[in-house]
């Protein structure tokens, strides 16, 4: 702790002109390709690529992207209604992500790098927005905001809780004021509904296990501002390369995340894993679709490889049956899984249940209850939830007796 | 029995009286009204008479009328007169005039914004408006957060909160700060020393933001009584501000009375336990049902103080504790049954010395005194009912500072309070503050934060690639988040974080120590105090900046022996007198732990030792240092000189925390027989905090009346040679210590009489 020292030093050897430095130009300024945009706030480093309608982006072709995009499709992705104000879809909708200079946000933090995707004339257009220091970002910014008054519909990763506040915060102390969306399509969240069985969801491990697409010599996000801080001090874009590729592999698979998304919302893909159908019932289930939702619980139980989840679709779907006054079904299902496998109270409750209200057999109801009674015993826990089944069991039965006493 | 007659019967127990070192009767005084202020919101009017209110005490008719004409006002009162309607009914009257209006409240602690809340809530009740009023803290669910953000029209928070959780991201909070027209900072007092310097920082940030959005607030700010309420809230606030220190609410007859125990070893100056003797006295109240409190000095304390009485008090006598630590609703649970008359008694910490309504009792002892003025008088004032007589009685410890107020009780009734100090340029704090503003906002070339040289430190910041200059501006350009690493209650940003292991299998972190104090306070085997519970420390970690401690129950603690070197690199001012000179500058202190002692609680016994094993640490700050004339070194051989000096610099460091309100630990002491810097017998008192925070500029303004009190103390010391209540043990100091310290300060004193 000699701060002060410090400062006395500081000043003594620091009265020459750190201008030298400022005024040095860049490094490698080609690259890649890009142009230096001008406008009345100043200006910038923007680069645009195009890519053609049938550039294969893991699972899928660009061009895949148009099939059926529509009001209800996007209604199925984002699972709320919506209602769009300029025609067409297509070329309305704006993909963003960002690169930042911390990932703890705050007003400190800035986004340095702002990449944009939309479609036009059938091509998809990837065009990156570089602030190559401070001074910088007011012109961006600007240009930035015009962009974003242009689209109705925002697609992003995650984009609700991190990119879009930042990007608000960085207009606000520019004195700029965010434009309104019509929509905005956070595909974590469209994501999160059907892979919460991965170990994670982030748009790597999607891309890994889903959408299958491998990155080549990609950079670690977390090293990205340390990177961009490395920049600023040194000038060479060779630096910059890796992030401006990384930032376009995460818009490309937005829309391959986008057109998966939507391909098996409307059912065209049938390749599905029986996590995925069983995730998707519970879609249909919530949007009260309960056909659909029976179809593909029913997948899940086909496809299932371990029992867990062959388990959890029967007990959703025979509630389903149930639900639809189909007992014979939901009766079979229980049966099913009172064969395969005698561990669980479930079907035996249910049985009792059917039989006791729906076919006044008191007798094999109690059978059913006395069954499940001896399975809680066999598999005695002491939770909460374990007393709370053995009360209810224990009531069902001194039911059963009172009435098989009457009759 | 009741006041009156309790009061009588004090005087007749001679017992009692032969400890009685001062009993000052101070009269009451009958309350100053004024009619409500004509342009104040019908609405408002009509609420305050529903609550019986239609008059105003003359304070706070001056306060709105200050506030009206957009004066930033700072209003001193004692306990218990009405000050939150200083502030309360102009921020109201403001959101009645205008809607989008919004005020911001800060408290130095969560306890006292909830207190503030439901009182605030009470009004606007009565209102039926919706008038948003939240608490915004750590304990604030997320849920609620966004909302508050928005929309809240008053919101209650901590000046941590505002630091780490507000500012930072002020863009959240648009609303608030375009339309920010009040800023209210109560408990002034408690923002001095590092804590103040710090809130006094953050406050510059809070206006660099509010002028970003274009709102510039009026502050209102309350304080308990102080010297300089003036100065420290215009420091805090970095404008000037309108003081109103005349208390118009009325107030009875108090009899306020010091106590000593008697000495019970006079070799070593040891007295009977003054936690005995608080019980004592409180049981003879609360025997005849007269509403008491007690208030002591630790947490612990409380419990023992609460047993003691619950072992001894009739059936149907109700008491109860009051601390920290305590669950929110019984707290609630127990302030309601003070305000019903449902307790008779409270033994509490200083927690309820601070705003929390408890109505008002009849008699407040203070087991030990409270280590400031101010502090005495809060807790003393809790006592006394309207035009009611009341008493306090102050019980004094075996401790230095309790002795020496006890013993000089003038002292204490005549000077109205203590002056509360804060440095806000400091540098270390300074600087940290400084990364976090440019965090919030970049800053423009030729922009202030606080100090003339703030590029100076900007271009510094800039070197060390913290900050980045382009464009005219300075931008944040790192990726952490300064206002995490930076705490607000303490100067370093080096903190260890001391780590309770008395469970195993489970850690919890339950205090932390600034870098300096690590070598003296959590060496291994040290014994650390938290919450009045004892806890030893059985590993640290230096590198990692950790220390894992165990909960032992030991009636010891632990004394570090500094081997200190100071080094003198600056002198600011100095003065020469006939015996002596004196000196303020900076220094640097390094510091080297050698070795502790196991010294016994009340008795100070030195029962075992043990080594420490740690590296050095080093420290900038500023000190106060005195040095003798030659013909001491001529008339006093070397050995008895150097314990001469030892002698009194420890009574200087033990007096002079009354004079500069802060802590004992605050400032440290050293000696030089022969100092390197000008070869005098030389006595430095330091800030214990890197930069220090103003402590030793203060205390080179007063030092002549620091030698004189000090002078007077030590004559009135009853000890034989020395005790650890004014020169220090005879073991450290040698026999002569006493007499050779009186002889000095005769004889320095001597020499500055004449002018």
């Amino acid at each position: 702790m000699n701060l002060r020292d410090k400062l006395k030093r500081y000043e003594k050897n620091n009265k020459s002109s750190p201008s030298m430095k400022e005024n040095r130009d860049y490094l490698n300024k080609k690259i890649f390709p890009n142009t230096i945009i001008k406008n009345e706030q100043g200006k910038y480093l923007k680069t645009q690529k195009i890519y053609s309608k049938d550039y294969q982006h893991g699972l899928y072709e660009m061009n895949k992207f148009f099939e059926e995009l529509n009001v209800y499709s996007l209604k199925q992705i984002t699972n709320t209604d919506t209602q769009m104000k300029k025609e067409g879809i297509k070329d309305n909708i704006l993909f963003i992500d960002t690169e930042t200079t911390g990932l703890m946000g705050g007003t400190g933090t800035v986004a340095f790098l702002i990449g944009v995707g939309y479609f036009k004339d059938n091509d998809f257009f990837i065009e990156q927005y570089l602030m190559r220091d401070y001074d910088e970002e007011n012109a961006m910014l600007n240009d930035i905001k015009k962009l974003l008054l242009s689209f109705d519909i925002i697609v992003s990763f995650n984009g609700k809780s991190f990119d879009l506040p930042l990007i608000q915060t960085r207009l606000i102390l520019n004195r700029l004021k965010m434009p309104d969306f019509n929509l905005h399509v956070d595909l974590l969240h469209s994501a999160r509904r059907i892979w919460s069985f991965l170990d994670s969801c982030s748009l790597k491990s999607l891309e890994n296990n889903v959408l299958n697409f491998k990155r080549i010599d990609d950079i670690e996000g977390y090293l990205i501002p340390s990177i961009f801080f490395r920049f600023i001090e040194v000038k060479d874009l060779e630096l910059l390369k890796p992030v401006l590729e990384h930032n376009s592999y995460d818009i490309l698979s937005l829309v391959t995340l986008f057109t998966h998304l939507k391909e098996i919302h409307l059912g065209k893909h049938k390749k599905l894993n029986s996590h995925e159908f069983f995730h998707m019932g519970r879609i249909k289930e919530k949007q009260k679709e309960f056909e659909n939702c029976i179809k593909y619980l029913k997948k899940a139980v086909e496809t299932a490889q371990e029992n867990d989840i062959k388990y959890r679709a029967y007990k959703k779907l025979s509630w389903q049956y149930k639900r639809i006054n189909q007992y014979e079904k939901a009766v079979e299902i229980w049966q099913k899984m009172i064969k395969e496998r005698g561990a669980v109270i479930f079907p035996y409750v249910e049985m009792a249940k059917y039989l006791e209200h729906k076919q006044k057999d008191y007798k094999k109801a109690l059978y059913y209850t006395e069954e499940a009674e001896k399975l809680l015993d066999k598999n005695k826990m002491n939770t909460k939830n374990h007393k709370c089944n053995a009360e209810k069991i224990e009531h069902r039965r001194s039911r059963l007796l009172k009435r098989l006493e009457r009759s | 029995m009741n006041i009156e007659q309790m009061k009588n019967s004090l005087e007749n127990r001679p017992e009692f009286m032969n400890r009685v070192t001062a009993w000052k009767e101070l009269e009451g005084r009958t309350g100053e009204y004024v009619d409500l202020p004509h342009n104040l919101d019908k609405r408002l009017k009509n609420v305050l008479k529903k609550k019986k209110i239609d008059q105003l005490y003359s304070h706070q008719k001056k306060a709105y009328d200050y506030i009206m004409e957009k004066k930033d006002t700072v209003v001193v009162t004692p306990t218990a007169s009405g000050k939150t309607l200083c502030y309360n009914l102009p921020v109201l009257n403001s959101i009645l005039e205008d809607d989008s209006n919004r005020a911001l409240y800060l408290f130095p602690t969560k306890a006292l914004s909830q207190d503030q809340l439901s009182g605030l809530y009470e009004l606007i009740e009565e209102l039926s408006l919706n008038i948003k009023t939240h608490t915004y803290d750590g304990d604030t669910q997320v849920s609620a957060r966004k909302s508050i953000r928005q929309s809240g029209h008053i919101v209650i928070t901590n000046p941590d909160m505002l630091h780490v959780g507000i500012l930072p991201h002020h863009t959240k909070w648009i609303k608030l700060f375009e339309n920010l027209k009040y800023v209210v900072i109560d408990e002034v007092h408690s923002y001095r020393g590092v804590f103040g310097s710090h809130v006094a920082n953050v406050i510059r940030r809070l206006q660099r933001i509010c002028e970003f959005y274009g709102s510039d607030p009026l502050f209102i700010c309350a304080s308990a009584t102080i010297d300089n309420p003036g100065e420290l809230s215009s420091k805090l606030i970095g404008k000037d501000i309108e003081v109103i220190d005349e208390n118009g609410a009325p107030a009875g007859p108090r009899d306020f009375i010091f106590y000593n125990p008697p000495v019970v070893n006079k070799e070593l100056g040891i007295r009977r336990s003054y936690v005995l003797e608080s019980k004592k006295i409180a049981s003879i109240f609360l025997k005849n049902k007269i509403k008491t409190i007690v208030f002591t000095r630790s947490r612990l304390r409380t419990e023992i103080i609460l047993s003691y009485l619950r072992d001894d008090k009739p059936q149907d006598v109700n008491i109860r504790g009051y601390r920290g630590g305590y669950l929110p609703n019984e707290r609630r649970q127990i302030e309601k049954g003070l305000r019903e008359g449902k307790i008779h008694g409270v033994v509490s910490t200083n927690a309820l010395e601070l705003g929390v309504d408890i109505g008002q009792l009849d008699v407040s002892i203070l087991a030990g005194y409270p280590g400031t003025i101010a502090s005495s008088w809060q807790q003393a004032g809790r006592a006394g009912r309207g035009q009611r007589r009341s008493i306090s009685i102050m019980i004094a410890s075996s401790s230095a500072l309790d002795q020496y107020i006890v013993n000089n009780p003038e002292y204490f009734f005549e000077k109205p309070a203590e002056s509360a100090l804060i440095n806000p340029n400091n540098l270390m704090i300074l600087l940290s503050h400084i990364k976090c503003a440019a965090f919030e906002l970049p800053f423009e070339k030729g922009e202030k934060f606080g100090v003339e040289t703030t590029e100076k430190i900007l271009r510094y910041l800039e070197d060390n690639h913290v900050l980045r200059y382009k464009g005219g501006k300075w931008y944040w350009s790192a990726e952490r988040y300064p206002a995490e690493d930076i705490s607000l209650r303490s100067a370093s940003s080096e903190d260890f974080a001391v780590i309770d292991k008395t469970e195993t299998g489970s850690s919890r972190v339950i205090g932390r120590v600034d870098y300096f104090s690590v070598p003296t306070t959590i060496h291994k085997d040290a014994i650390y105090i938290h919450e009045g519970k004892q806890y030893q420390v059985k590993d640290l970690d230096y590198s990692g900046k950790k220390a894992y401690v165990k909960i032992v129950d030991v009636n010891f603690y632990t004394d570090a022996n500094l081997a200190v070197d100071l080094r003198v690199l600056d002198k600011f001012e100095s003065k020469k007198f006939d015996k002596r000179s004196a000196s303020h500058g900076e220094v640097v202190v390094s510091a080297q732990a050698t070795m502790y002692k196991k010294v016994k609680f009340n008795t100070h016994e030195n029962v075992g030792y043990g080594d420490i094993n740690l590296p050095e640490v080093e420290m900038h700050t500023t000190a106060w240092w005195m040095s003798l004339a030659e013909e001491f070194e001529e008339k006093i051989n070397k050995k008895t000189l150097e314990n001469a000096l030892l002698g009194l610099s420890n009574l200087l460091v033990n007096i002079a925390p009354i004079y500069l309100m802060c802590d004992p630990g605050d400032i440290h002491s050293t000696i030089q027989i022969r100092s390197p810097f000008n070869g005098r017998p030389t006595i430095f008192i330091y800030d214990s905090y890197p930069g220090g925070v103003g402590l030793s500029e203060k205390l080179y303004r007063i030092d002549h009346k620091l030698l004189k009190s000090a002078y007077s103390y030590l004559q009135k010391c009853p000890c034989e040679g020395g005790c650890p209540a004014c020169v220090g043990p005879i073991n450290e100091v040698g026999l002569k210590a006493k007499e050779k310290t009186l002889y000095l300060l005769r004889e320095v004193l001597k020499g500055e009489s004449e002018r």
